[in-house]
């Protein structure tokens, strides 16, 4: 948290830098002080983010391994491997995660995978720096998109809205992490659990808590996000969509952390539903790596297992119970049943991954359901 | 005339060329500096001045400063060809001529002539330092015929009090045609004064107001649409880049981030603009924006309907001929000249729509426009018998069928004359004509346009080549090119036996449009628009919605039912269909109907 305040401030003042030089060198004074930032706070991260977007660049500039286009598939498997380092037990245990790894390493994958579609045209090493160092999306993400952020660039002009709306999202961003989520939901809330003398609701109360917790602090530090990227101009995409408000486990992912949702979505789903036909796998294996980008361990194997067959129950229930899903999707009633379905859900997914081990999980699960 | 450039604030943009700046000062001080120039290159009133240079600064400032110092300007394409240009000189005797040096050294120009000729050399970097004083010492290395050299060495002179009468030429522009019969088309100083008092009107324009025009300068809508309009209301020019496919997301970028007011495009342009659309619909949803011009050519109902939906503003139709200045009648953006579909009302001028006899008809009925006002030409340049075939009791035809509905809308029905707009260019079929039986092999030709749904028309040539002489239609085309500028080069060039002639033996035109529909047909089967029709039908099929809905321009981002499983029917659906088989990389981009076309083009070659 005190880093990511850090980031605002840094950014709330440079702000009027930004403003102040011309047009051609506003990407590049902002990624200049994203690179001054990370020099002193990570260098190793920023050391580590350079050398696989200068090696990816060379491959794309002098087209190695020109036959088959493999040199584009190792482009987009490259950034990848310090990441599997870091987070299997064996880098965990002797090293620090870099800073802001997960979310760097995806956006160096989504450039690849796009120069590789043909989607975007290679870019020159200043426009992909330009694109990679944006303090305001280095520590939490969201993991943005390059085009969006070149045509935000391109569109870079001083709008005061933009800028009364940063500092609003700023505001809310702290007002989220710092009362809903430190405070009403890490303290408030289980301590009137730990009042109650009945166990089930104790219990019930802890997973609500966490569940807030989880969602106030992650859509809150998307909001300082997207708001110091409003103050220096550009337009963040959004990453979360009132997630509780989705009426079935397939539209909350598409509310839930939408950057890693869609990443997942366009750069593992779409390619293994392509190569192997399969939907069902395809999305398996698309919720099992949304679930491993937050930490290689076997709960969130289970966790991400549990997210695809939920979706797949979803999506199986719509054709064979065609009513049902029209009740719970188009009427008023139903939609919040849905919701309280689909917040439910989650919230007892999410004892999976706040559980240490497989007995605490059934303990868990034993007390509140048995 | 141009009054309000000279009350702007220094520091005020004139011209924003990509990242550089020109502001009211530097325009102000070029045109002392250029008329200065002038006066020691000795240029009289109603002298001529033949200007061919691709710098939009430079060549702005010069236009404007010789305007102001009553000197007639022969516009020319710097892109111009040899026997063209040679033509035009020798129909303008101008007293100078400025053009880019690599113009001139194509031209192979005459040595005998009295006319004095300047080369224009851009800089390329002037930043100071050792950079600057290394180009500094170069420069003393230039030809004496320099126009930077004569520039820098001419003393800057103030424009003189007004002395020019109505009828001064302001300028001259050659419109396509043979060397013989090509017109230059003289707008007098009255012409194009009241003419930009009607766009000053018409568009609403101020010193706040901001235009992007990247249209060609050595053109009507290029250079009065942009620099002279900017001039005239002393407001900014926009010009930062050439169009092209590659430059529409930057296009579409550049009016927010530089609050652009109106943008003048040509209907192709519009049509590629749409082509790009996705995740760009809010391009021009800003509160500076006022109006998007399509000018140039004539713009279809359905790219008008599918860009007004598209893009949620209003497009504004704008009908009018070089001989016009630009304009004439307008569709918008005055609500009350706006009628989608037609060419709007006439502004400033009347009109009438009469038959062969010419005879006014009735309104609802076809006939051709006719138009009469300040704007219009007085005279083809040297051409009196030109002149008078366009002109009848003081009204000027225009060659374009049209017809009026009770309200006083235009809507233009078709063509009467011979003439090709491709792009927004006009070409004179003749001119190609002249060009193709000039080459060796060629016995007889005929240029002709064919309709096409990006360009409005494209350029096809027919030829019959001698015997004994065999060559290829593509070779033909590559000939061409060392006559013809890019724009006017066919797009194909067919060799037949014998060209379809009438009794008289004059080329049947339609009978070879038909011919070479045919032909067009025949190629659409195999590669073409039809199968597009089946990729609708599958379309439709997949993803749960009627056939009639879908266009090729939808995406997965415009229909609901395109879902990830859907996505794969559709796949296997075209799979089958059409006996291909897509790759992983190709299923994955596939998020459009016309990626799934192009896709499917591409596999059956």
């Amino acid at each position: 948290m005190k880093l990511q305040a850090l980031f605002v401030l840094i950014v709330f003042l440079t702000t009027p830098l930004i403003w102040r030089v011309p047009v051609f060198w506003k990407a590049n004074c902002m990624a200049g002080i994203t690179f001054l930032v990370l020099s002193f706070i990570a260098p190793l991260s920023l050391l580590l983010m350079l050398l696989v977007a200068i090696s990816q660049w060379l491959i794309w500039q002098f087209d190695f391994f020109q036959s088959g286009r493999i040199g584009y598939k190792i482009t987009c498997i490259l950034p990848l491997l310090p990441l599997v380092f870091y987070k299997t037990e064996a880098g965990v245990q002797h090293w620090l995660i870099p800073l802001g790894l997960s979310f760097y390493s995806f956006r160096q994958v989504h450039v690849a995978f796009e120069v590789y579609k043909g989607q975007i045209q290679k870019p020159s090493l200043a426009s992909y720096f330009q694109y990679l160092l944006f303090l305001p999306v280095m520590l939490i993400g969201p993991i943005h998109r390059m085009p969006e952020f070149k045509r935000s660039l391109r569109r870079m002009k001083w709008n005061a809205n933009y800028f009364s709306e940063g500092l609003e999202r700023i505001l809310y961003g702290f007002v989220k992490i710092k009362f809903l989520g430190n405070f009403l939901c890490s303290l408030e809330i289980p301590q009137i659990a730990h009042q109650t003398n009945h166990f089930w609701l104790r219990l019930y109360l802890e997973v609500v808590a966490f569940t807030g917790n989880a969602y106030f602090q992650f859509a809150g530090f998307s909001d300082l996000a997207i708001g110091s990227g409003l103050l220096w101009g550009i337009k963040v995409m959004e990453n979360f969509n009132a997630p509780f408000m989705a009426t079935n486990m397939q539209e909350f992912w598409q509310r839930w952390h939408i950057s890693l949702s869609s990443w997942c979505r366009d750069y593992v789903f779409y390619p293994l539903l392509a190569l192997g036909r399969n939907r069902w796998f395809a999305l398996i294996c698309a919720m099992l790596v949304l679930a491993l980008w937050h930490e290689i361990s076997f709960r969130y194997i289970v966790w991400g297992i549990i997210q695809g067959l939920l979706i797949l129950l979803t999506v199986t229930s719509r054709k064979k119970l065609p009513a049902l899903s029209v009740f719970i999707n188009q009427h008023p009633a139903g939609r919040w049943i849905g919701r309280l379905w689909v917040f439910h859900l989650f919230s007892f997914s999410c004892i999976i991954i706040g559980s240490e081990g497989i007995s605490s999980l059934s303990e868990n699960f034993k007390n509140l359901f048995f | 005339m141009l009054e309000k450039l000279f009350k702007q604030p220094p520091t005020k943009i004139f011209l924003q060329d990509g990242h550089k700046s020109y502001t009211y000062d530097w325009l102000k001080k070029k045109i002392s500096q250029v008329s200065g120039l002038f006066k020691q290159l000795k240029l009289q009133h109603q002298d001529r001045l033949l200007l061919a240079i691709s710098d939009e600064a430079e060549m702005s400032a010069l236009f404007i400063s010789a305007l102001l110092n009553g000197i007639t300007v022969v516009i020319t394409d710097p892109e111009s060809k040899s026997p063209r240009a040679n033509s035009i000189i020798s129909k303008t005797s101008p007293a100078v001529i400025i053009a880019d040096k690599e113009t001139l050294e194509s031209w192979k120009l005459g040595t005998d002539s009295d006319v004095q000729v300047i080369s224009y050399l851009k800089e390329k970097g002037t930043s100071a330092g050792i950079l600057g004083k290394f180009l500094q010492k170069t420069r003393s290395e230039t030809p004496a015929n320099d126009y930077v050299r004569l520039l820098e060495n001419a003393i800057p002179r103030d424009i003189s009090q007004d002395p020019l009468t109505e009828d001064h030429i302001a300028y001259i522009i050659f419109t396509s045609g043979t060397t013989s019969d090509s017109k230059g088309v003289a707008i007098t100083r009255l012409n194009l004064e009241a003419h930009l008092l009607t766009l000053e009107k018409v568009y609403s324009l101020n010193e706040e107001s901001s235009l992007l025009n990247l249209l060609f300068l050595c053109h009507a809508d290029g250079c009065i649409q942009g620099p002279i309009l900017a001039a005239q209301t002393g407001c900014s020019w926009h010009k930062p880049f050439r169009f092209s496919l590659k430059k529409i997301p930057e296009f579409l970028d550049y009016g927010y981030a530089n609050s652009i007011s109106h943008i003048f495009v040509v209907p192709a342009m519009l049509h590629m603009i749409l082509s790009f659309a996705e995740n760009y619909e809010d391009s021009f949803l800003y509160p500076e924006f006022r109006a998007m011009l399509s000018v140039s050519a004539h713009l279809d109902a359905g790219l008008w309907d599918a860009f007004e939906s598209t893009f949620k503003i209003r497009l504004s139709n704008i009908y009018g001929l070089t001989e016009t200045v630009a304009g004439s009648l307008f569709s918008g953006p005055l609500s009350e000249t706006y009628k989608k579909h037609s060419i709007g009302k006439p502004v400033d001028c009347k009109i009438c729509i009469v038959n062969d006899s010419f005879d006014s008809v009735p309104l609802g009925e076809t006939g051709e426009l006719c138009l009469m006002g300040d704007h219009i030409m007085k005279q083809y340049w040297g051409s009196p018998a030109m002149t008078d075939e366009v002109f009848r009791n003081g009204w000027f035809l225009t060659g374009d069928l049209a017809s009026m509905d009770e309200g006083g809308f235009v809507t233009i029905r078709g063509r009467k004359k011979n003439l090709i707009i491709s792009g927004g260019i006009n070409i004179q079929p003749e001119e190609i004509t002249e060009c193709l039986l000039k080459l060796e092999p060629v016995q007889e030709a005929c240029a002709v346009g064919m309709p096409d749904e990006v360009f409005g028309e494209k350029l096809f040539a027919v030829v019959v080549l001698k015997p004994g002489f065999n060559t290829t239609g593509t070779d033909l085309v590559e000939k061409c090119r060392i006559s013809l500028e890019e724009k006017k080069v066919p797009h194909r060039i067919i060799i037949l036996q014998e060209l379809p002639k009438g009794v008289s033996g004059k080329v049947q035109l339609n009978q070879l449009r038909e011919l070479l529909a045919k032909q067009q047909t025949a190629q659409m089967l195999i590669q073409g628009n039809l199968f597009e029709n089946d990729v609708l039908t599958i379309a439709a099929d997949s993803f749960q919605v009627p056939v009639s809905a879908l266009s090729i321009r939808d995406t997965s981002q415009t229909i609901a039912g395109w879902d990830s499983l859907a996505h794969l029917g559709f796949i296997t659906s075209l799979e089958e269909h059409f006996k291909v088989r897509f790759n992983t990389a190709e299923i994955i981009t596939m998020n459009s109907i016309r990626r799934a076309t192009e896709l499917i083009k591409e596999k059956n070659g």
